[in-house]
């Protein structure tokens, strides 16, 4: 259905509970004492990877960039990194303070200058020989964005730590790894999320496992090995978290995806490929939804849950579904939240195991749910950008990408920002997909974009493939701000 | 006898250091460590696309004495032989022949581990991935000339007297693959046809 068919009061309920939803979801239940020289914070900060514990990746208090003025954004600054690693996660914003890791590193850097201000070297401790496995990746070391709280930055390393950083001076707080036990390709690809106290995190590989840790000291409360149809002393099984959590705090309830099966026995390989809601509390499995069982053609969730109300069209005025939404390589998925049962599935290409909206590739703002899907086995090959609806997953705009994606997107003050392997960064209008704007990068868009206080925050990585030799170009944090000021 | 190292062997051995060798029971090679000449080499493979994980070539034949390589070109199988003590399977090799297991062949720190066994018993040998049993991830080797468990009995036999259960393409792909047509032609590749699953398999939709 079209927005248009809204009347405004009735869009004016719907995008005012969407963002009473957002605004309830980010409450500062515990306080801790602060360092002088925090970053003071600014008013539409950009705290974590999906900007919410809703992961909707829709700051909806940026109010300086639209679509009358992101044409002319400008390169205000670029900050290059130590021994040229790579970027893949997206940057944390808090007022005078971006937060970004790369490689080795945790930094924070002058929101105004890109000047750093200081930089923490978590690959201590052994935990950088424990990534010596991804020496052959051009990607090796950190890909966790931050999650700003209280003062605080909590990112996960390039292996299975996660650590809590003092966000004024770099000083380690508190770190914590979450196996000791030899695994296949471990890794901590998931962002954490930070709430009440608790910081969820999770790691990747042969054998994935979802943790709640206390924020404060970093002790394990609860963790739960996904594969649970695999023998537990098989070490594989597979169910990756590639993503990051969402929380929905009014029902005490955590979302996440998982990832493909990796052993195959007479059973239906729970729980990989699915959605799956545990007790923030307990850690409880609340329900699953297994898209594909026994899934052999590598399908992982790789676009994180989004919790949504999504209202309806105007023919069944008056309802409203509570949604989580996530995306695998075969599509998305609409599911009620607290039930798990499947309100709509769209695939926008023929799925494979490089296909989707990989990688977090989706965001929501306005009853209404962003993505980018690429299908290199369609035929001809596709990648489009679409604007779906929250409801009914309807099309309500599509438009062609020139290459691949896979990295996430994001949406403020409709503007849908996102970008492609070929480095390209694009601002579309968020009502019908015209292209208002775009930045060739010297490489793959692999980290997403932070809108946050006027400015845009992006950076460029690198596809997994490497031979070792080493590049001609950078790879840096960018910040574009209207006319470069 | 296996020619894989052990852990020990391999940490005296390695004087380069160019193993980060934190996989315990793995089975793990070192690094430009020199190799038998005269072992044959078997790729473990899998295509997402189709669901499908296979050794190639499937069918192999060798002279007794050789030694076969397994190399993954994906970490996660394992090359297990039919054999009651590899979780109670059915014998599928020649009753005088060691049984072998090589674990979780996966990946050490730059480049993927590997599994070697030397055949020193005539016969035919079934084998499979202890992970991807419904998939019909499994191979056969004939030795000299075929024979043995293998050969006179089908695949599912040690039902009777309540050996694990065969997966249908488990035993589709050993049916397939005859010992008489892998000894003619010394090579048997994957038949990439016989087992496909729909796709995607099982999407609850």
């Amino acid at each position: 259905m079209e927005l248009s068919n809204l009347t405004r009061r009735r869009f004016l309920h719907a995008a005012g509970g969407v963002a009473a939803l957002g605004w309830l979801g980010s409450p500062r239940a515990f306080s801790l004492p602060q360092s002088p020289g925090l970053p003071r914070p600014g008013p539409a900060d950009w705290p974590r990877f999906g900007y919410d514990i809703h992961n909707t990746r829709f700051n909806s208090k940026e109010t300086v960039i639209g679509p009358n003025n992101v044409e002319r954004l400008k390169l205000k600054w670029q900050f290059d990194t130590d021994e040229n690693f790579v970027i893949q996660q997206t940057p944390t914003v808090i007022g005078d303070t971006v937060f970004v890791g790369s490689g080795r590193y945790e930094y924070a850097i002058d929101s105004a200058t890109g000047r750093l201000k200081w930089r923490f070297e978590w690959a201590t401790s052994g935990e950088w020989e424990r990534t010596a496995w991804q020496g052959v990746l051009k990607n090796r070391g950190t890909r966790s964005s931050p999650h700003y709280e209280n003062g605080r930055i909590y990112f996960g390393s390039g292996s299975t730590a996660v650590y809590c950083v003092d966000a004024a001076t770099g000083t380690e707080i508190w770190r914590r790894s979450l196996t000791t036990e030899e695994l296949v390709e471990p890794q901590s690809f998931y962002s954490p999320v930070v709430y009440n106290g608790k910081v969820f995190m999770a790691y990747s590989g042969g054998d994935a496992k979802i943790f709640c840790l206390d924020a404060e000291t970093g002790n394990i409360r609860w963790q739960w090995r996904v594969a649970q149809d695999a023998p537990e002393d098989s070490k594989t099984g597979g169910g990756s978290l590639w993503t990051s959590g969402a929380i929905d705090a009014e029902h005490n309830i955590i979302y996440n995806a998982t990832g493909s099966n990796k052993a195959f026995f007479g059973n239906l390989g729970l729980y990989t490929t699915s959605v799956v809601a545990h007790d923030m509390d307990t850690g409880e499995l609340l329900w699953y939804y297994q898209a594909h069982p026994q899934d052999a053609f590598d399908l992982d969730f790789c676009a994180h849950p989004m919790v949504l109300d999504a209202f309806a069209p105007g023919r069944f005025r008056g309802d409203v579904r509570p949604c989580v939404v996530a995306g695998n390589k075969a599509g998305i998925y609409c599911l009620n939240r607290y039930t798990g049962e499947l309100y709509w599935k769209v695939m926008l290409g023929a799925a494979c195991a490089a296909c989707g909206p990989l990688i977090d590739a989706i965001a929501t703002a306005g009853n209404t749910v962003y993505c980018q899907y690429a299908s290199s086995v369609s035929n001809p090959p596709m990648a489009v950008t679409a604007a779906l609806h929250a409801y009914s997953g309807a099309i309500q705009w599509i438009v062609p990408n020139p290459a691949m994606n896979s990295a996430p997107i994001a949406v403020a003050n409709g503007v849908l920002y996102q970008g492609m392997n070929n480095g390209m960064v694009e601002a579309l209008d968020a009502r019908n997909g015209r292209r208002l704007w775009g930045h060739q990068m010297p490489s793959a868009y692999r980290g997403g974009v932070a809108v946050a206080n006027g400015a845009i925050y992006t950076s460029n990585g690198e596809p997994t493939s490497w031979s070792g030799q080493p590049l001609p170009y950078k790879h840096s944090l960018y910040c574009f701000t209207v006319d470069g000021r | 006898m296996p020619s894989k190292l052990t852990r020990r062997d391999l940490l005296k051995t390695s004087a380069l250091g160019l193993a980060a060798l934190h996989v315990p029971g793995f089975k793990i090679e070192v690094l430009g460590q020199r190799r038998e000449a005269d072992a044959v080499e078997i790729t473990i493979n899998s295509v997402y696309i189709r669901g499908q994980w296979f050794y190639e070539p499937s069918g192999l034949f060798i002279e007794r004495g050789t030694t076969v390589r397994w190399v993954p070109t994906k970490w996660g199988a394992t090359v297990t032989a039919f054999h009651p003590s590899n979780a109670n399977h059915e014998l599928r090799i020649p009753e005088s022949a060691k049984p072998f297991d090589s674990g979780l062949i996966g990946e050490d720190s730059i480049r993927y581990n590997r599994f070697e066994w030397k055949f020193d018993v005539e016969g035919t040998y079934d084998y499979f991935s202890r992970f991807h049993e419904p998939l019909g991830l499994v191979g056969r080797i004939v030795v000299g000339r075929p024979g043995g468990p293998a050969e006179s009995n089908r695949p599912g036999y040690g039902g009777r007297d309540g050996r694990a259960p065969i997966f249908p393409a488990q035993a589709k792909l050993l049916e397939f693959l005859s010992a008489q047509d892998i000894a003619a032609k010394k090579k048997v590749p994957y038949p990439t046809d016989l087992l496909v699953r729909s796709y995607p398999y099982s999407d609850r939709d």
